[in-house]
């Protein structure tokens, strides 16, 4: 019986070195390779036929390009519309781990701090840059809005700083602590659900059900959690892009 | 937890900086233009066929304006072209009707001349026969034969009297 931690454990595909560095291909890169594929088929095949009038598979396309452009203008305006394909990239590269962490056997690369921090550390950096590129050292006023008596200035500043530097903190854990914790706990009443076949094989199959509804939950957080963290992105971007 | 296990963290860093960017430029250089081309295309499509039937609903109304025009004009033509026949129906009317009366007149002076003269002529015969009747009336009387002087002077003198009476 396998515990439940073990599934979230990389296991080496490919040795590999670079400067030092051990960057061995391993199991969580190959469903990184997997999802890109899968998100690159579904962008060209479905958008292939070019249709007037889309299809089922075009229009889905179409949808999950809508729904984040419309995503990126809504919340960092129109001027953010250039850094629509970052936030898109973004969207469907959490979307396709999350989903493709719930099938069985898989490998779910966004339940590693590792890879979400790196993920939310890449939007800091960038947004950090847009920010003074654009404002130059205006940007700083981020952290001392105007209007603010100048009294607060000692409290205010600590605190927007630290809020500041613990976005890629916040949106790291948020995301990996989710799914970390719901594969956990599938794996837990799966166990359970063997351990009680050992009494009963009638007995076993009642974690089963449960299984079945938290498999929906399941989705539905997969789905949340890549549409939270590409919100708060663009949330970031906005600050970026308008200082408010 | 194989989540903190630090000796794992620079091959996942290195790999998903790297399928990111590769997924970044597939999207960006791809698969979003695509999309994107085909939205504006429809979206132009649409447009187009708007303005055209903007376009198309703007020449109807045009039409029919022509078509209100032209039909008051219709309506005023005939008007004008009813009222002048009616017009000249009833001035060849009253021609016609004093053509008529005229020439009635005349066929009744024609006619009222022609009776007069025949009443004169029947007058005349009258007398013819009334002398004829009064001498033979006046022979088998007296036994003695008038002339014919005679009895038209009674005659005329009687005729006279009865007018002057």
């Amino acid at each position: 019986m396998a515990g439940p931690i073990e599934q979230f454990e990389i296991k080496p595909i490919y040795n590999l070195e670079i400067a030092g560095y051990d960057v061995s291909f391993t199991n969580s890169s190959l469903w990184m390779i997997i999802a890109i594929v899968a998100i690159s088929l579904v962008m060209v095949l479905g958008t292939r036929q070019r249709a007037l009038v889309p299809g089922r598979f075009q229009a889905m396309v179409e949808m999950l390009y809508e729904f984040v452009a419309n995503m990126v203008i809504d919340i960092a305006g129109p001027e953010a519309r250039k850094y629509f394909p970052y936030i898109f990239t973004l969207f469907v590269f959490i979307f396709f781990g999350n989903f493709l962490g719930l099938l069985p056997m898989s490998f779910t690369y966004t339940s590693h701090f590792a890879v979400t921090f790196a993920l939310g550390f890449m939007g800091f950096i960038i947004f950090t840059l847009i920010g003074f590129a654009r404002h130059g050292l205006d940007y700083l006023k981020l952290f001392m809005p105007g209007g603010t008596p100048i009294m607060l200035a000692p409290i205010l500043i600590p605190i927007e700083l630290f809020s500041y530097f613990a976005r890629p903190f916040s949106l790291a854990i948020r995301l990996f602590a989710n799914m970390l914790a719901g594969h956990v706990v599938l794996k837990i009443f799966a166990g359970f659900g063997v351990a009680l076949a050992a009494v009963h094989p009638a007995v076993g199959i009642l974690p089963a059900f449960f299984n079945v509804g938290l498999i929906g939950f399941e989705i539905f957080v997969a789905a949340l959690q890549a549409y939270i963290f590409s919100l708060l992105m663009c949330v970031y971007l906005n600050d970026a892009v308008h200082l408010h | 937890m194989p989540q903190f296990d630090f000796t794992s963290f620079p091959s996942q860093i290195f790999w998903v900086l790297v399928t990111f960017a590769l997924l970044y430029v597939i999207m960006s250089r791809m698969a979003l233009p695509r999309v994107s081309e085909i939205l504006e295309e429809r979206q132009d499509r649409i447009d187009n066929d708007m303005d055209k039937a903007i376009e198309l609903r703007a020449e109807a109304e045009k039409i029919m304006e022509q078509y209100n025009i032209a039909l008051a004009e219709a309506r005023t033509k005939s008007r004008d072209l009813m009222e002048s026949a009616h017009a000249e129906m009833q001035h060849t009317a009253m021609e016609k009707h004093t053509e008529l009366s005229a020439k009635l007149a005349t066929d009744t002076a024609k006619a009222e001349q022609k009776i007069e003269t025949a009443k004169a002529k029947a007058m005349e015969n009258v007398k013819g026969v009334a002398m004829e009747i009064s001498q033979q009336v006046y022979e088998k009387l007296t036994g003695v034969k008038a002339s014919s002087k005679q009895a038209t002077t009674a005659i005329d003198k009687v005729t006279n009297n009865k007018k002057a009476a």
